[in-house]
């Protein structure tokens, strides 16, 4: 599906000298993680050459009518929040709304789409029964869309043309955020980095459970899985390197005596994992491909030093922390820690499970529609406040909770500097492309008119924009384009296409969300 | 006629209804009965029937043999199976062995202990059946657990923080158990953490290292490894593996490490090998897909894995050194042994766990507000109260087929508040038999009541789809062309019961098709509320209304006539055979005649859970395995 050839490999290796100042802006957000100011650019092309990132962050369950009552469109002060995106605010000035993007166009179902059709429902409000005129209905799953959401192909065919059964093979096409990460200069310890939150647990929509519960597949179609301990998230991020320039002597000896048993032991399991494949059969030993790439994935970290890469302080290892929001602020302290250690460029951040039943017993029940006050209670389960009607302040308030994390997020990831100070680069932010999305619009399930925003990407993104696409069916425009134009033009990646759409029709840059 | 539900192996095969179907909405729906011919043998329906259902609840054409799972068009069902005459044990069908297919609308005699019939049909032919292949299996999170704690003697959770995977409602399905560079990451971490343990405490390094290592008595290495292999490969080391070991330990040594340093190297290897982290089975000839046996320790670890969800102990990996695992009798013998281990409580906490929910009652959360008496340690009670609920048939002699209407419960004090007994005289669980209420068998369990329940309410449709999905493998697929609007919200002012709620889906065709299934069984169980506590009445005063009419046509009303209805379902008993053999094999479906030649078998011997358990490791489909098709 996807064909590239990457444009440049040139480093682009970031500094990561910060001021105390940038730094006491970043933590004032939460102090769960204080974390100190890197010192030197790590090298002279530093200066010039601009990191960028990608780090995509899912919503499931879609969202609340209440994120749709944004008004005006375009730029700056034409436009204004919806009561949930409100929370947005501070960031608003870098934020790209996106009205009316589709993710259908893999689906055999809608190649019957009809041209004439007009809906049956406003695009603002409840979707209700979203019927086409030949009988043709919006496929509702929890387990299609959500893996669909960064590749945008149909995982069953996928599975299907590998020979796996599609109901219970976790394979499926590889994802934006990995054809990103294996394209990008190979100048970090981690390629990438798979973040989760909060592990609901609900109908698996008779799949296997990767398609509901991960985001990230790699190009050999692996599901890879995602860390939901903060302390493992922390350790991963000190294993590749972070924090390490102050190493003494017999810490290096001990890291290198470690390094080369690492090696050793890699070694000897790829001969092993050889050995073991020429008594078995073929799909056996292909299964033991996946095992090796695992091995040689891990050698290639081992064989990376990385000591002197990363120049920044760590804060104390957190644990494993069952408050919600607290958990939240600490993964979101990790992730910015991630970039700001430049110890990967690729975090996707699953926020829950798609069709997550959790009850958010932590989130207060409010009435967004009319101010925000609180209206008693708290909120219920979050797939089953999904299918509530209209305005239900259960899930609104829960769509505004996880919009809140994304916010303290962003601020977070604007407060920190990238670059050395006389010469400053823009904040992490400006250098990331952020994308806060769900699968599908709302209860109805449908691919359409889907939450998507996009923030950061400074010179190539516009910044404080409405963006109404084209509402008439047959024009709706495809997130496999999205994709498609930030690949081209913002990571500067020769992709000739991303995605499947069973009409035929190719990929085209969506300009309007250019700079 | 269009059936709306038509018994597929797959999805697919509804796919070309799209339009069809709700262009055919006016029509008279026709329940599954026609896909029951009565005239087949009730135990080659059971077993033919029970394997690998999937409801998909869609149109599609009378009758088309391409479109309905092959057992289930009577030309293809295996001809019917033997029982003995007479088995007390038996279950009981209607007068019409088709039911709910059958005509009958008479709810049997007596719930359990019929008589079969005397006319009883000839075992069934396994010609051409196929024993199966399976894929690598990499052992599940649990399995990885149980076993390192075994062979290492440690008591970590490693795999707590390993990525969970399920499909096909088991955790140990071999498909679905992939291997990411993530997860292989994890497994080398977590190699690294033991090896670590191990050699740093001197009883668990002396579990593997029996001699003096060093330069001294070069041999003790290779009789570490070769001792330590057999274990941890849960087979002997081939010669080029001995040698692969070896030399591991030699370049551990190379690099500077002591020979501790070293054998603590190759044992981390080990743990990070292929060898140990999956099960192998080999075919010594790739390009033959002929069944054959399978080795002794392949067996062994088979078993093992079944019965324990552990690695086979030293009895089971002598008794394959010398052949005599796959010996009938002895294997037979195995079983029994094995069933008698405290080991195999992991039937209970693994696999009925999984099969019937018991494992969900961890992460349940019930609204306080509603139910005051919902705390996380009275979900913990009725979690403890399913697994002993189901070991009692383990260990007793109770059939299986008085699953749903046998009269006991385990409680300690906080079950006996919620279900209104007497408090036991003893601290923890006590085994009693309260017969003076509407309360009985599997499904009365508040844990089960409880785990299909909302966080304020009960859901019928909840309840009605775990009882066919869990008890008769009925597993409902929604269309994949449908969306499902939301219901109305009953206002304060004019409450709603449920039923009435839900009524709507029945009113439409394009939900009947299943909710004519799902909702008449879960509105039975109305007396029960979200904690699964006894009701007379709704909160709002309404008054409850249990009564249903089963698709089969069988009036019921309440608990216990349901669970009559249900046990005596000719699908009840052949999927407790299929779920088993789904986790035993960790494979989603096991070939119809091999599954019809189980339940036979099964029944022959009485329908306790050991028989079963017995039947199925006895099998061929277990015994035995064949290469993939090229």
């Amino acid at each position: 599906v996807t064909e590239y050839s990457s444009k440049s490999h040139r480093s682009t290796r970031a500094s990561l000298r910060l001021s105390r100042r940038h730094v006491l802006r970043g933590v004032g957000v939460a102090l769960t993680l204080p974390w100190l100011p890197s010192l030197a650019p790590r090298d002279a092309a530093a200066q010039t050459n601009v990191p960028k990132r990608y780090l995509p962050i899912y919503m499931p369950n879609g969202a609340s009518v209440l994120w749709w009552r944004t008004t005006g469109a375009g730029a700056g002060a034409s436009w204004q929040l919806s009561p949930l995106l409100a929370a947005f605010e501070p960031i608003k000035s870098k934020m790209l709304l996106l009205r009316q993007l589709g993710n259908f166009t893999w689906r055999d179902d809608l190649l019957t789409m009809n041209p004439g059709w007009t809906g049956t429902r406003t695009r603002n409000d409840f979707c209700g029964v979203c019927e086409m005129p030949n009988g043709a209905f919006i496929v509702p799953s929890h387990s299609r869309d959500p893996s669909a959401m960064l590749n945008c192909i149909d995982g069953d065919s996928y599975r299907s043309g590998r020979g796996q059964n599609p109901a219970s093979s976790p394979l499926n096409g590889e994802t934006v955020d990995q054809l990103i990460a294996r394209s990008m200069p190979k100048d970090t310890a981690l390629a990438s980095m798979q973040l989760g939150l909060l592990d609901g647990v609900g109908s698996l929509d008779e799949r296997h459970s990767a398609l509901s519960r991960n985001m990230s597949w790699s190009n050999e179609g692996t599901p890879l899985g995602k860390d939901l301990d903060p302390g493992a998230v922390f350790d991963r991020i000190v294993n590749a390197g972070a924090g390490s320039s102050g190493m003494d002597q017999a810490a290096i000896a001990e890291a290198e005596r470690r390094r080369a048993l690492d090696l050793s032991a890699l070694d000897a399991i790829t001969d092993g994992t050889t050995a073991l494949q020429s008594r078995l059969g073929q799909g056996d030993r292909e299964r033991l491909d996946q095992f090796l790439t695992g091995v040689r994935e891990l050698e290639t970290k081992a064989n990376t030093v990385v000591r002197a890469q990363a120049s920044c302080e760590l804060p104390m290892r957190p644990g494993m922390v069952s408050d919600a929001p607290l958990r939240a602020q600490t993964m979101n302290d990790l992730i910015v820690l991630a970039f700001q250690c430049d110890v990967t460029r690729v975090v996707s951040y699953m926020l829950d499970n798609s069709r997550s039943d959790m009850v958010y017993s932590w989130v207060q029940r409010r009435d967004y529609e009319n101010g925000g006050a609180a209206v008693g209670g708290t909120a219920t389960a979050y797939h089953e406040s999904q299918h509530h009607t209209g305005t239900s302040p259960d899930f609104a308030s829960i769509t505004r909770w996880h919009i809140e994390v994304a916010a303290d997020l962003l601020q977070k990831l604007d407060a920190v500097q990238d670059g050395v100070g006389e010469q400053p680069m823009g904040s992490l932010l400006d250098n990331s492309v952020v994308q806060f999305s769900s699968d599908m619009h709302h209860g109805d399930h449908a691919s359409f008119d889907l939450p998507f925003a996009l923030f950061g990407g400074k010179g190539v993104l516009r910044q404080d924009e409405l963006v109404q696409l084209p509402e008439a069916v047959e024009d709706i425009r495809q997130l496999r384009d999205v994709y498609f134009t930030l690949l081209n033009e913002y990571f500067k990646l020769d992709v000739q296409s991303f995605g499947a759409d069973k009409r035929g029709i190719p990929n085209a840059l969506i300009t309007e969300i250019l700079a | 006629v269009a059936i709306p539900c038509l018994l597929g192996l797959h999805v697919s095969s509804c796919s070309s209804g799209l339009a069809k179907h709700f262009s055919t909405r006016n029509r008279p729906l026709v329940t599954l009965r026609r896909n029951f011919n009565p005239n087949v043998s009730r135990w080659a329906s059971r077993g033919a029937l029970g394997v690998g259902l999937f409801l998909v609840a869609c149109s599609g054409e009378e009758n088309t043999p391409g479109g309905l799972l092959p057992g289930a068009n009577p030309s293809s069902v295996p001809s019917g199976a033997s029982t003995s005459e007479g088995s007390p044990s038996a279950p009981t069908a209607g007068p019409s062995a088709g039911a709910p297919g059958g005509s009958s609308s008479n709810p049997p005699a007596q719930p359990t202990g019929m008589a079969i019939p005397s006319t009883a049909p000839p075992p069934p032919s396994l010609d051409g059946a196929d024993v199966g292949s399976k894929v690598l299996h990499r052992l599940s999170n649990v399995e990885y657990d149980n076993t390192v704690n075994y062979l290492l003697g440690t008591s970590r959770s490693l795999a707590d923080a390993f990525v969970h995977e399920e499909a096909d409602g088991f955790d140990n399905i071999a498909t679905a158990l992939s291997m990411s560079p993530r997860q292989f990451e994890d497994y080398f971490a977590a190699a690294g953490v033991l090896a670590d343990e191990v050699f740093g405490n001197p009883a668990l390094r002396s579990r593997i290292v029996s001699c003096t290592l060093g330069a001294a008595d070069p041999t003790c290495a290779q009789a570490s490894i070769t001792s330590f292999g057999l274990r941890a490969f849960r087979r002997p080391l081939e010669p080029d593996e001995q040698r692969w070991l070896e030399g591991v330990y030699d370049s551990a040594l190379t690099l500077g490490e002591t020979p501790d340093g070293a054998m603590q190297h190759v044992v981390r290897v080990m743990l990070s090998a292929p060898q140990f982290l999956y099960r192998a089975e080999f075919d010594s000839d790739l390009t033959s897909t002929a069944a054959h046996p399978l080795s002794g320790f392949e067996l062994a670890s088979r078993l093992s894995y079944a019965l324990w969800a552990n690695m086979p102990d030293d009895t089971l990996l002598s008794l394959a050194s010398s052949g005599e695992l796959s010996q009938p009798a002895i294997l037979e013998a195995q079983v029994e042994r094995m069933l008698d281990a405290p080991a195999a409580e992991t039937l209970a906490t693994n696999f009925a766990s999984q099969w019937l929910g018991e494992r969900h009652l961890s992460k349940h959360v019930a609204s306080t507000s509603v139910y005051p008496m919902w705390t996380t340690e009275l979900g913990q009670s009725m979690q403890r109260e399913m697994e002993l609920y189901f070991l009692d048939f383990l260990r007793g002699d109770r059939p299986y087929s008085e699953f749903l209407t046998a009269d006991f419960n385990y409680v300690d004090a906080a079950l006996a508040g919620l279900y209104g007994f007497e408090p036991p005289s003893e601290p923890g669980f006590s085994r009693v038999e309260v017969t003076n209420d509407l309360r009985q068998g599997f499904v009365g369990l508040a844990g089960f009541l409880t785990h299909t329940s909302r966080e304020t309410r009960t859901s019928p449709i909840i309840r009605g789809s775990w009882i066919l999905d869990a008890l008769w493998c009925l597993k409902l697929v929604v269309p994949a062309n449908l969306v499902i609007a939301p219901l109305p919200e009953p206002t304060e002012e004019a409450p709603k019961t449920v039923r009435e709620l839900i009524a709507v889906h029945r009113a439409d065709p394009a939900c009947s098709v299943c909710h004519n299934l799902i909702d008449p069984i879960g509105l039975t169980l109305e007396h029960f509320d979200g904690i699964g506590r006894y009701r007379e009445a709704y909160d709002t005063g309404l008054a409850i209304d249990a009564s249903s009419e089963l698709p089969s046509g069988a009036p019921v009303d309440g608990l216990v006539s349901l669970s009559e209805q249900v046990a005596a379902d000719p699908r009840f008993v052949p999927c407790a055979a299929q779920k088993f053999n789904s986790y035993a094999l960790g494979r989603a479906t096991t070939d119809a005649a091999y599954m019809a030649a189980i339940v036979s078998d099964w029944g022959r011997r009485g329908l306790t859970l050991r028989n079963l358990i017995k039947a199925s490791v006895l099998s061929d489909s277990f015994l035995q395995r064949r290469a993939m098709t090229p």
